[in-house]
């Protein structure tokens, strides 16, 4: 590696290779299913199962109250828009504490059948709002208008990193959730392991990215911090074919004229052949690297 | 006529890391939006004096009238902070469009959005180093925490202006759509008591708020994408 790099992680260990799944499917069957969940989620949701098609969702809308499908993967939002994004300080004395938050979204997930098997509870967070009166700037107070409860996917203990690969319940009171959303694809093993590319090779390879090609050695200086293997998901309105086994590089990034920024990074990390470019979409989303 | 621009950077020259799909973002926007395309600077030709204000900061050089504030929405890829916009190149002005350069809004611009990382954080300073920006703009969208070198967040975006949603709505589902969750997106908007900007919608889609000058209320908003 360059000079301007420092490694201060650790390289994953004990695994020489990993399972691939699939989450396409024939598009006949993807039909079949997409028609299921425009039967079966509006009744959830309580929502009319009259829809608008808008090409990357299928929006289904009662008032405020909306419905969006991603035919592209099997993964939906519903949100009120009234309260999605909710600027209402007012809300900040109603949320739910955050186990009865936690507790909830749980309740909920399971009873209506939206809580996968490769999902588990990972964080609570918030929704925050702060807001200066007058046209002098003042120190900003910050309140609490949404508790949102959120989920990560796995596979084989392996984490799936990516926008594809997340839900959510979020709460403005006890009763009332803002938005809830489901991102994920159904998969299937298709019974084949798949040689990783060596991590050390792996890291010489993520430091010789055309990224950094042209930091300087004197003014620059890259701390990769950790390095982790997992599956990458793409977005949810994203036709993606299969799972992608990935290596995530997080770090920080510094420069003589922009300093310390952090950086989150993935790259391919199987070995793959021109047919798995194309059949697998090694180079994910049609990007010009296998770090993305 | 709803009007747009954009401007995006990919090389940095050793400034900064270089970043691979601000053309695909930015682009992606300006291609799906509805309304006439304006301009689309890119790498060399992406300048911070283009945001900037006349007479505004230091340095205090700025064309922010025939560019950035000249189109009723612009779209931003590249690197940022919470010191500014940062470009590729430092001899148009400084390189950086700092907070405290510019002043938009005073002629087109009603939407500033930023794919970037951490120009809106959450900071002690939060509002004194960005509500001088606000000369008649309704919003800025961007990021409190990082935000990932995505190429079709700009897409997603414009796609929802054109479904009708609310500029806020269509920037949080955009970026919850193209985020994990340990990112946090944000916005800044401005009113005054003539204007109703948290019902914005794009041009032609719903309600357009008139412009706040001289507003005097600020709501800022951070969520887990």
């Amino acid at each position: 590696m360059k000079k301007i790099f420092e490694f201060k992680g650790k390289l994953p260990e004990g695994k020489q290779s990993v399972s691939i799944y699939r989450t396409s499917r024939p598009w006949e069957t993807q039909e079949k299913l997409l028609e299921k969940r425009m039967r079966t989620l509006p009744k959830i949701f309580g929502i009319k199962p009259k829809s608008e098609d808008h090409g990357e969702i299928i929006r289904l809308r009662e008032k405020s109250r909306i419905l969006d499908i991603y035919p592209a993967s099997d993964s939906f939002i519903y949100f009120d828009e009234e309260l999605f994004g909710n600027e209402d300080i007012k809300f900040s004395k109603t949320l739910p504490d955050e186990r009865t938050a936690k507790e909830s979204a749980i309740s909920y997930l399971k009873n209506n059948s939206l809580l996968n098997d490769n999902a588990s509870f990972s964080s609570i967070t918030y929704s925050t709002v702060a807001i200066n009166k007058g046209t002098k700037p003042g120190r900003p107070v910050e309140y609490k208008t949404e508790i949102h409860a959120n989920f990560n996917y796995s596979i084989e203990k392996l984490p799936v990193f990516g926008p594809g690969a997340k839900s959510r319940v979020s709460f403005v009171n006890k009763e009332t959730f803002s938005n809830l959303y489901h991102f994920w694809r159904e998969t299937e093993d298709i019974k084949e392991k798949r040689n990783l590319m060596d991590p050390e090779f792996s890291l010489e390879l993520f430091s010789k990215n055309f990224r950094f090609a042209k930091l300087k050695e004197d003014a620059a200086k890259v701390v990769i911090k950790k390095m982790e293997l997992g599956y990458f998901a793409m977005s949810p309105s994203t036709l993606q074919n299969y799972l992608l086994p990935v290596y995530r590089f997080q770090g920080t990034i510094s420069t003589r004229e922009f300093p310390k920024y952090d950086f989150e990074l993935h790259q391919v990390a199987m070995k793959y052949s021109e047919e798995d470019v194309k059949k697998m979409g090694v180079r994910i989303n049609d990007v010009k690297s296998i770090i993305f | 006529m709803a009007t747009k621009g954009i401007e995006w950077v990919n090389d940095y020259h050793g400034r900064a890391s270089d970043l691979s799909n601000c053309d695909n973002d930015a682009e992606g926007f300006y291609n799906k939006l509805s309304g006439v395309k304006k301009f689309n600077y890119a790498n060399n030709n992406a300048w911070d004096e283009d945001f900037e204000h006349m007479g505004v900061g230091t340095p205090s050089t700025g064309y922010d009238n025939l560019y950035i504030d000249n189109v009723n929405i612009a779209f931003y890829a590249g690197h940022s902070s919470k010191g500014g916009l940062f470009f590729g190149r430092a001899d148009k002005d400084n390189g950086t469009a700092q907070p405290s350069e510019m002043k938009l809004g005073s002629k087109q611009l009603r939407w500033l959005a930023t794919s970037s990382c951490e120009l809106l954080k959450h900071d002690s300073d939060l509002f004194s180093r960005l509500m001088n920006i606000f000369s008649g703009l309704h919003y800025i969208l961007g990021f409190h925490t990082v935000c990932s070198d995505t190429k079709d967040r700009g897409e997603i975006f414009a796609s929802k202006l054109n479904n009708r949603d609310r500029v806020r709505t269509a920037w949080l589902l955009a970026c919850v759509e193209t985020e994990s969750s340990s990112k946090q997106c944000a916005y800044i908007r401005a009113d005054n008591s003539n204007s109703d900007t948290a019902n914005d919608h794009w041009f032609g889609k719903g309600f357009v708020s008139p412009k706040p000058i001289n507003p005097n209320y600020f709501l800022y908003l951070k969520t887990t994408c």
